[in-house]
């Protein structure tokens, strides 16, 4: 079962196509493919009784802020988000900007180790972190302010994409603020407090709230659901794996033996055309995709489970039993037809791709009330845009069964600085490098 | 007069920092103070100090005003190159139920080892007449005199703050609170 991905071209038989629905476009959303790293959680539960956490366990927890890469990225994806997107005022220069960072790091320094930071009205809203945390990202505006020889060239729109249907209103900022937590409403004030050290110096692009599982609903390690059902981020590489630090951060951990995922061994060099004030930094895609709940409902379950390669329940490959199956793309059924469609999401997203060819997605459902916009903000880290996230997007930009439901409406590309030490801001390798 | 003192262990420095000049708050202390210098902290400091960010006019100074010696120390005023005037202040009820600001009678006594809160709606360091902006952000300056005339550089953050307003009266439709 566990074979791993072809890497022989694979044609998609037409058949199929016309006997599911129409293709066409893009859209990234659902599961890619399948390994696990550092999976668990759920297999102790079922046998207790259901019981309710009385004891607030989760309210003081906290995420570091100063670490050699920014929180937010590797962290274990936390029950809600908030994507806040900012846009310089005319006439902002490079010290206005540090100044504002400044702010904004002492701001996210304390929020995110539970105190509230100078001048909070209302600290005590600050008090339970559940695992704030605050990640920057920096948009080419932002970057140019330190010269333009800073600006790397794929820090930029990407490409026009053939079923994308952008709002250019939610395709700006200069200033990415990912506000993460546990709980909603210490990410309100943190957010409030991040606004109001912003509001002289910068005014909202766009934003985006979203949410996941809640916190204690499920075991740590659990795949997230995303508004279809689907199970979204099987293929994603665990925390702390080897396959992480190459995939996010573009550098390998030189630890010994290291263990790869079914995809195999990703090079260890992706993060070696970042500039020098980002290292230890990545870079992000940000990708708005609107889901059409409504259309959705007309597919019947075989037809959703063959349009995303994967089962419903279990999210295991049509060709597999279990979630974190490899897709066999080989494996036919009784008839001959190969299981997995080679147009659905999993085969256009994985098959025949090399090792480097991984992403990491860090998602968030949004729904903005019954019979309005539902989607998912889909976040996707990699070391390098050009060679991990471009080409899978292409591709299912080509042919993804799933496109008829999803269109992208927004899209940002950031440039994530690395984590600081203790009086340092974040920044301040571009700043001051 | 609610002195509002606390006893801190660990004051967090993000903001505040001390001159190393050699002062230690009474004769008693300097001999030994003045001798060690460079890692040694100043007798009186404000830690987490922040002022509110102003074009013009007038702002205020916070922080955790803290007497890190073991004799009572004064707090008899500060010093600002960029204002007119700077004066210690607390902030009182009025008869209408709002709250007003007035000028301190007497100094600021913070105890051996204690610290005074300095915040919006209570006591505060106000800055007068102000020469030029208060940006947010930016670090400013000030020197804070104790009552037997010595002085303590301090640097607060400038933020962007709608509390702290001269007078706060319920019910001001205008005003930006």
């Amino acid at each position: 079962m566990t074979t791993e991905p072809s890497s022989r071209p694979h044609g998609f038989s037409r058949r199929r196509l016309i006997a599911s629905a129409a293709a066409g476009g893009t859209g990234v959303v659902g599961a890619v493919a399948g390994f696990g790293v550092g999976r668990g959680g759920g297999a102790d539960r079922a046998e207790a009784a259901p019981s309710r956490d009385l004891s607030g366990a989760n309210g003081p927890v906290t995420e570091p802020f100063y670490a050699p890469h920014q929180a937010g990225i590797e962290t274990p994806p936390q029950a809600h988000a908030h994507f806040l997107a900012l846009t310089l005022k005319p006439g902002i220069k490079a010290a206005e900007v540090t100044r504002w960072l400044r702010l904004l790091t002492a701001d996210a320094a304390a929020l995110t180790q539970g105190s509230g930071p100078l001048a909070d009205s209302e600290p005590e809203l600050a008090h339970e972190p559940a695992r704030l945390t605050v990640t920057f990202g920096f948009g080419p505006g932002l970057v140019e302010l330190a010269g333009e020889k800073s600006v790397p060239k794929w820090l930029k729109p990407l490409e026009k994409f053939p079923i994308d249907d952008l709002d250019p209103e939610r395709c700006t900022g200069d200033l990415l603020l990912q506000i993460c937590g546990d709980d909603p409403l210490t990410l309100a004030h943190a957010r409030r407090m991040l606004f109001k050290d912003s509001r002289n110096f910068a005014e909202v692009a766009w934003q985006r709230d979203g949410f996941r599982r809640s916190y204690g609903s499920q075991g740590e390690g659990q795949t997230q659901r995303n508004l279809f059902g689907q199970l979204d981020g099987t293929a994603n590489p665990g925390p702390g794996s080897e396959d992480f630090a190459r995939i996010i951060w573009g550098q390998g951990t030189r630890g010994a033996d290291p263990v790869f995922s079914a995809h195999g061994e990703p090079p260890d060099n992706l993060g070696a055309h970042l500039p020098e004030w980002m290292r230890g930094g990545t870079t992000l895609v940000l990708r708005d995709i609107a889901m059409n709940l409504d259309t959705w409902d007309q597919a019947d379950r075989p037809a959703r489970e063959f349009a995303t390669g994967r089962t419903l329940n279990t999210g295991a490959p049509l060709s597999g039993a279990d979630e974190f199956d490899v897709p066999d793309f080989e494996a036919v059924d009784k008839r001959g037809l190969t299981k997995i469609s080679a147009a659905s999401h999993v085969a256009r997203a994985r098959d025949g791709f090399g090792p480097e060819t991984q992403i990491h997605r860090r998602t968030f459902n949004y729904g903005t009330g019954a019979g309005e916009e539902a989607g998912l903000m889909f976040a996707s880290f990699q070391a390098d845009i050009d060679r991990q996230f471009l080409p899978i997007q292409r591709r299912l930009a080509e042919v993804d069964l799933l496109n008829e439901w999803t269109t992208p409406i927004g899209s940002t590309v950031w440039a994530i600085p690395p984590g600081i030490k203790e009086g340092e801001y974040i920044g301040q390798s571009l700043f001051e490098g | 007069m609610r002195k509002n003192t606390t006893t801190q262990m660990a004051a967090l420095s993000v903001a505040a920092m001390i001159g190393l000049s050699a002062c230690g708050q009474t004769p008693a202390s300097e001999p030994e103070k003045t001798s060690q210098s460079q890692v040694s902290v100043e007798s009186l400091s404000l830690d987490n100090a922040w002022a509110k960010a102003a074009d013009e006019g007038m702002t205020a100074v916070f922080g955790e005003l803290k007497n890190n010696s073991d004799e009572d120390i004064t707090l008899a005023g500060a010093k600002y190159d960029d204002a007119d005037e700077v004066q210690l202040h607390e902030t009182l009820e009025d008869n209408s139920g709002g709250m007003s600001m007035q000028e301190k009678k007497g100094d600021f006594t913070i105890p051996a080892g204690e610290s005074l809160s300095l915040k919006p709606g209570g006591e505060h360091i106000m800055v007068m007449g102000l020469k030029k902006p208060i940006k947010p952000g930016e670090e400013i300056s000030l020197e804070l005199v104790t009552g037997d005339d010595q002085t303590f550089p301090v640097t607060a953050i400038a933020k962007d703050y709608s509390g702290a307003q001269e007078t706060y009266a319920p019910g001001e439709a205008d005003s930006d609170h």
